[in-house]
């Protein structure tokens, strides 16, 4: 299937959201909750372009939109740069300052808004992390409260049973606001404290204990890729006598 | 109003378990405990095999689940903008002498809570005081304990 984002013709496969075919070949829409490995929650409202029906444009969201064959889509109009700009000084005010965000605001010439408010995290929930974990079948965190007070969180705010220190959440974040700690015991992610895995053949850490058990047939021995190949190259030594 | 609580799997098995009725779930169990205790939260959790994670941003997103206990009888004190401009807040500091309490707390006898809402469609009648499902209109200064009384006898 084929069509054009600002003119430039774009292959696209069958259930591509112009996002999806757009980051694939590498045309590029922003976007902070856009992630190809997870499912979408199309919350940040940054992907707005607009697609040509019937004669006149419409407003859509890139990453929610199903390309047809032969659609226009544009990204360049009046209307889709004043969208555009209105959310980035919205999620300016969620996240101050924030490296992501700058990014856009600086790749569009968006000026800051003065700062209301000094936020404690620069989370603007998106959702990702929730999803991120979702799929992994752990939903150790969600939406917690409403309006003004919600967040991302565990349950209570306490240590969650099934988390095992994965970090995909914090991985995903577009703004990289979850704090996650490393050092040389362990890991603390979530109000929960992991040790490390370390491989049992040179010591370097391979993940998180709870995160390795849940990846891995019971008693599998904990061993880098690195030793891994070694050890597999002195079997085909031994059983080829080389 | 002392009669037993059902217990957690009583009110369980009269709903299906998916995860459609989590919500009608909460509301039963709420109105039985007038709070969604944690072991009843991962209850839920275990009937619906959901995670818990999700039934807990349920109960923290809907204003008429808590997850501390209420009182027996949660008055409500119409705060909207007709009620405001007649009189409101006087009302409201007397249900809070009457019953000493601050909004959003539940006295020690967990008899009452105390809660400021905006308006309930009721303005013809401001100033509006609700108990449970009690409706007063007109509340004249002086009302509140008279108020709070019959919402107790009614019940007893
Ligand atoms: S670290 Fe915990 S919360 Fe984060 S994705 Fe992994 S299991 Fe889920
Ligand atoms: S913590 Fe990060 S990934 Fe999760 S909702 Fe907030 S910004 Fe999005
Ligand atoms: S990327 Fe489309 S809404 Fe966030
Ligand atoms: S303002 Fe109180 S009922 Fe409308």
């Amino acid at each position: 299937m084929k069509f054009t984002i600002d003119g430039l013709e774009i292959s696209a496969e069958q259930d591509d959201t112009i996002m999806d075919a757009s980051r694939r070949a590498e045309v590029f829409i922003p976007g902070l909750c856009y992630s190809s490995s997870t499912e979408p929650t199309h919350s940040c409202r940054l992907c707005m372009v607009e697609v040509e029906e019937k004669n006149s444009l419409r407003l859509v969201a890139a990453c929610a939109y199903k390309v047809k064959e032969n659609l226009k889509v544009v990204t360049t109009t009046e209307r889709v740069s004043k969208v555009r700009k209105t959310i980035l000084k919205h999620l300016y005010s969620m996240a101050p300052e924030n490296p992501a965000i700058m990014e856009l605001m600086n790749l569009y010439k968006i000026e800051k808004a003065p700062i209301i408010k000094e936020k404690k995290s620069h989370c603007i929930l998106c959702g990702r992390c929730v999803k991120a974990c979702e799929k992994l079948g752990i939903s150790a965190i969600s939406t917690v409260n409403r309006g003004v007070t919600k967040e991302i969180n565990t349950p209570y705010g306490k240590p969650a049973e099934y988390c095992m220190g994965c970090g995909s959440c914090s991985e995903v974040c577009p703004t990289k606001c979850i704090t996650i700690k490393d050092n040389e015991e362990g890991r603390t992610i979530w109000h929960k404290h992991f040790e490390w895995a370390r491989c049992e053949k040179c010591g370097v850490i391979v993940t998180t204990k709870e995160h390795f058990a849940n990846s891995n047939p019971n008693n599998t021995p904990v061993v880098c890729p690195v030793c891994k190949r070694r050890y597999m190259t002195d079997v085909f030594a031994d059983t080829f006598g080389e | 109003m002392n009669d037993k609580k059902r217990s957690i799997e009583e009110i369980l098995i009269t709903f299906p378990s998916a995860k459609r009725f989590s919500l009608a779930i909460l509301q039963e169990v709420q109105k039985e405990y007038k709070y969604i205790s944690p072991d009843n939260l991962k209850a839920i959790s275990n009937y619906l095999a959901i995670p818990i994670s999700d039934i807990f941003s349920m109960a923290t997103y809907y204003k008429s689940l808590s997850l501390e206990k209420k009182g027996e009888f949660i008055i409500k004190v119409c705060d909207g903008t007709a009620c405001h401009i007649r009189g409101s807040l006087s009302v409201l500091d007397e249900v809070k002498r009457a019953l000493n309490i601050n909004e959003g707390e539940t006295t020690p006898d967990g008899l009452f809570s105390l809660e400021i809402v905006n308006c309930v469609g009721a303005c013809a009648m401001a100033p509006v005081v609700i108990c449970n499902q009690d409706y007063f209109g007109n509340v004249k200064l002086g009302k509140a304990k008279e108020i709070i009384n019959s919402c107790v006898k009614a019940v007893d």
